[in-house]
């Protein structure tokens, strides 16, 4: 290497180098972005592309007068080559096709202080069903450029980041991005166990006799607030340790059993947890019990996450976020039921009206719902 | 954030489930359509840096040859220039964009290393750029600006010993400032700084010869360098003359908008950073000196919030430093810059970087918190007025 010649350039460097370590980004101006909304809520796949004017500007040229001002005539005017521009650089595909882009309005809007060319579409494909999306604007100019995509389904929403190594992506319905697919799957496993009464009727029965003990043929408190918490926490255990094992079986569709089966059996376990309230057999043991049908109640919540459409990517995210919600939610129900049902216990009411009542109601609904889901669909 | 009710229908029983989803909907306003052709919808930046024309034939010339090396490398430095000089990130997507045909390619010719190094270096990626100057380095070993990027960037790390080696590597070519301000820069912070300041300023009066960013450079060096022996007359002459050869440099007008904030200066400060709001780091000056409620100040703050997010959104390297400086100057939220600051600090330790941190633990009352860089100052030997000062302090509050 001989010595250089442009030495000056040396000192260039490094005063760039070092003066250039304050952080490269201006108020004003801010790196290349674009903003790209799908709507695959309706029947007709939807959306609108937001490209900033500055950089149509470097690609498709749009300060015609040389003023360096940009007009909405002047933007009018290249409308055309801006939808030619946005057709060879985006590519959606549904439902096994190649979507038709029709761009059929232009308007403005601002982002981060920006001027952003607006260009709504329609296609010629279904909404509602996985979408695949080919992003290529700009890299070969400037790789540092990044499409920011929004992709909305009726239950959903996915975010992406299109950048020069992810031109590609995919999205499906229900598997949204992992952000929110927790937090609803959350909501949904919460929701689920407070609105689907087998599960909670089930493990109220399970629970009502925790603040009593059979002593010379009756039901008698307990005396010691221990005692009850120790037996309501290992049947909530076993119910839990249960079912999350069977919903993961099933979810991961490594055991399947026949949804009809599982539901006439579910109703069929709250008839017999709720008559060995009333007839009881087995006492010290209902943590097994607990257990054996919290098997089956997992099968049931599998049937949920199926029907609301899990698979996909976000899968492992989804099944945790629901199986969070429904410990979440039961454990909701057993600080809320277990102090009241304590202080509760002594009372000649909490036997006859909770206990016995309460089981012969709920046997009755059980009896209800076994006939309903073994008699329907027959055929 | 916009929160949208859905309602899920379960299709077993027909119960309706509400699920909230937040959807991140672009924080602006609607889409609109303007009244008038003559309406202006956006203004191109005036470009100070190359004018529209020669912007527009180097990328003709470069779109028809790519691969030619020295297009390619003089339309990337000519866009580093106008990224340093106008703070507008696009120039730097260009220079990159510039280089693609050998941005994955580790044999690339030494020129295009050089300028991918710079790039990589203005991202923060400093393991990077300093593995593309040893490939430099490693096929041109008498290469004068590797050497001294290679320094640059380990006395921004705080390897100071390992940046003198590389200054001393120079080749004998360089020029007496270029050599005085490289190792004024790894050594005058530690004991015996005090010659290699004396002998910066000696070079800086014989500098005529050198070109203005040179001189300017120098100038930067010799104001930090002063402000680290507590010479703050001389901080502020340097920091004056060289911001008078190169006017553009945000480094010194930050640095001298923080020298005069730290004298109790608001005023000459906030007139200082004047209406630039260009650059963030300027940007962030001027909404810490700005009072508190002032309308000004809230417009900035969000506007810097919305660029920080952007970022993260983007998936781009976080900015560390400038959120830290953000959140303990302008939001006022001392237990996020703290967390900030000790991120940051693992990453870069320039005097600045490791004030941050010290006045960060302060403000949380968290000494432990600066005990990363107590313990690095003593074990490096750092002298500095101002920052043994926040030490003392940080120690005296652990009592």
């Amino acid at each position: 290497m001989t010595r250089n010649p442009r030495l000056p350039l040396v000192a260039w460097l490094a005063a760039g180098i070092g003066l250039g370590l304050v952080p490269a980004f201006a108020l004003a101006h801010q790196p290349s972005d674009s903003y790209l909304r799908v709507d695959a809520t309706r029947e007709v796949l939807t959306g609108a592309w937001d490209i900033a004017l500055r950089d149509l500007e470097i690609v498709v040229g749009l300060d015609s007068d040389r003023d360096r001002a940009i007009t909405w005539g002047e933007l009018q005017s290249r409308r055309a080559a801006i939808e030619a521009l946005a057709r060879a650089r985006l590519d959606l595909l549904a439902a096994g096709r190649t979507c038709a882009l029709d761009f059929n309005d232009l308007l403005v809007d601002e982002h981060g202080g920006n001027g952003y060319a607006v260009l709504r579409f329609r296609t010629d494909c279904p909404g509602t069903v996985a979408v695949t999306v080919r992003y290529a604007l700009l890299f070969d100019l400037d790789p540092q450029h990044r499409g920011l995509l929004q992709l909305e389904y009726p239950d959903s929403t996915a975010t992406a980041v299109f950048a020069p190594d992810t031109r590609e992506q995919r999205f499906e319905p229900g598997a949204a991005g992992t952000g929110p697919a927790l937090l609803s799957y959350l909501r949904l496993g919460v929701i689920h166990i407070w609105l689907g009464f087998d599960h909670i009727l089930f493990l109220l029965c399970l629970l009502l006799p925790a603040v009593l003990r059979r002593s010379h043929g009756t039901w008698q408190p307990v005396e010691s607030v221990g005692v009850a918490l120790w037996d309501t926490v290992r049947v909530v255990t076993a119910f839990t340790l249960a079912h999350s094992m069977t919903l993961a079986l099933a979810a991961l569709e490594i055991v399947t059993l026949p949804a009809r089966l599982v539901e006439g059996a579910i109703a069929a376990s709250i008839i017999i947890a709720a008559l060995n309230n009333l007839f009881p057999r087995v006492r010290q043991r209902r943590w097994l019990v607990a257990f054996g049908f919290g098997l089956l109640h997992g099968f049931g919540f599998a049937n949920v996450l199926r029907d609301l459409g899990l698979d996909g990517g976000a899968f492992a995210v989804s099944l945790l976020g629901f199986n969070l919600g429904v410990e979440f939610g039961q454990l909701c129900l057993v600080v809320v039921w277990l102090p009241l049902s304590y202080a509760w216990r002594g009372s000649a009411a909490y036997r006859y009206v909770v206990l016995y009542a309460g089981s012969t109601l709920i046997a009755l609904l059980g009896a209800w719902w076994l006939l309903q889901r073994t008699s329907l669909n027959w055929g | 954030m916009v929160c949208r009710t859905i309602a899920v229908e379960t299709s077993r029983r027909g119960l309706a489930l509400a699920a909230c989803v937040a959807i991140a909907a672009p924080a602006d306003g609607e889409p609109y359509r303007p009244h008038s052709d003559q309406v202006v919808i956006e203004r191109l930046p005036v470009a100070t840096w190359f004018s529209a024309d020669r912007e527009r034939a180097l990328r003709e010339r470069l779109a028809r040859n790519a691969d030619r090396t020295e297009l390619a490398a003089a339309a990337a430095r000519a866009y580093l220039d106008a990224a340093r000089a106008t703070s507008d990130p696009r120039y730097e997507g260009y220079a990159q964009g510039a280089l693609a045909p050998w941005w994955d390619n580790d044999e690339a010719p030494v020129e295009i290393l050089l300028l991918r190094a710079s790039l990589r270096e203005r991202r923060h990626d400093f393991d990077g750029a300093l593995a593309d100057l040893e490939r430099v380095l490693a096929r041109a070993p008498e290469h004068g600006q590797a050497w001294l990027a290679r320094a640059s960037i380990l006395q921004v790390r705080g390897e100071f010993s390992a940046s003198l080696d590389a200054c001393r590597q120079l080749p004998v070519a360089a020029s007496r400032l270029v050599q005085a301000a490289c190792v004024a820069g790894a050594e005058g912070l530690l004991r015996g700084g005090e010659q290699s300041l004396a002998r910066l300023r000696a070079a800086l009066k014989d500098s005529r010869h050198d070109d203005v960013a040179t001189r300017a450079w120098g100038e930067a060096v010799r104001a930090d360098i002063a402000m680290a022996r507590g010479r703050y007359d001389e901080t502020e002459a340097a920091f004056r003359s060289g911001l008078q050869l190169d006017p553009t440099s945000t480094y010194l007008r930050t640095g001298l908008v923080d020298f005069l904030i730290d004298r109790g200066r608001s005023a000459e400060a906030l007139a200082l950073v004047g209406n630039d709001s260009r650059a963030v780091e300027l940007a962030l000056r001027r909404a810490r000196a700005l009072p508190p409620g002032n309308a000004e100040a809230l417009r900035i703050r969000t506007r810097l919030e919305e660029v920080f997010g952007a970022a993260r959104r983007r998936g781009d390297p976080p900015h560390l430093r400038s959120e830290a400086y953000f959140h303990l100057f302008v939001t006022r939220e001392p237990a996020r810059a703290l967390a900030l600051a000790q991120k940051n600090f693992a990453a870069q330790r320039e005097p600045f970087d490791v004030r941050l941190l010290l006045e960060a633990a302060l403000a949380n009352q968290e000494p432990e918190a600066a005990q990363p860089a107590i313990d690095w100052l003593r074990e490096v030997g750092v002298e500095h007025v101002v920052l043994n000062a926040l030490v003392d302090r940080l120690q005296g509050a652990a009592l």
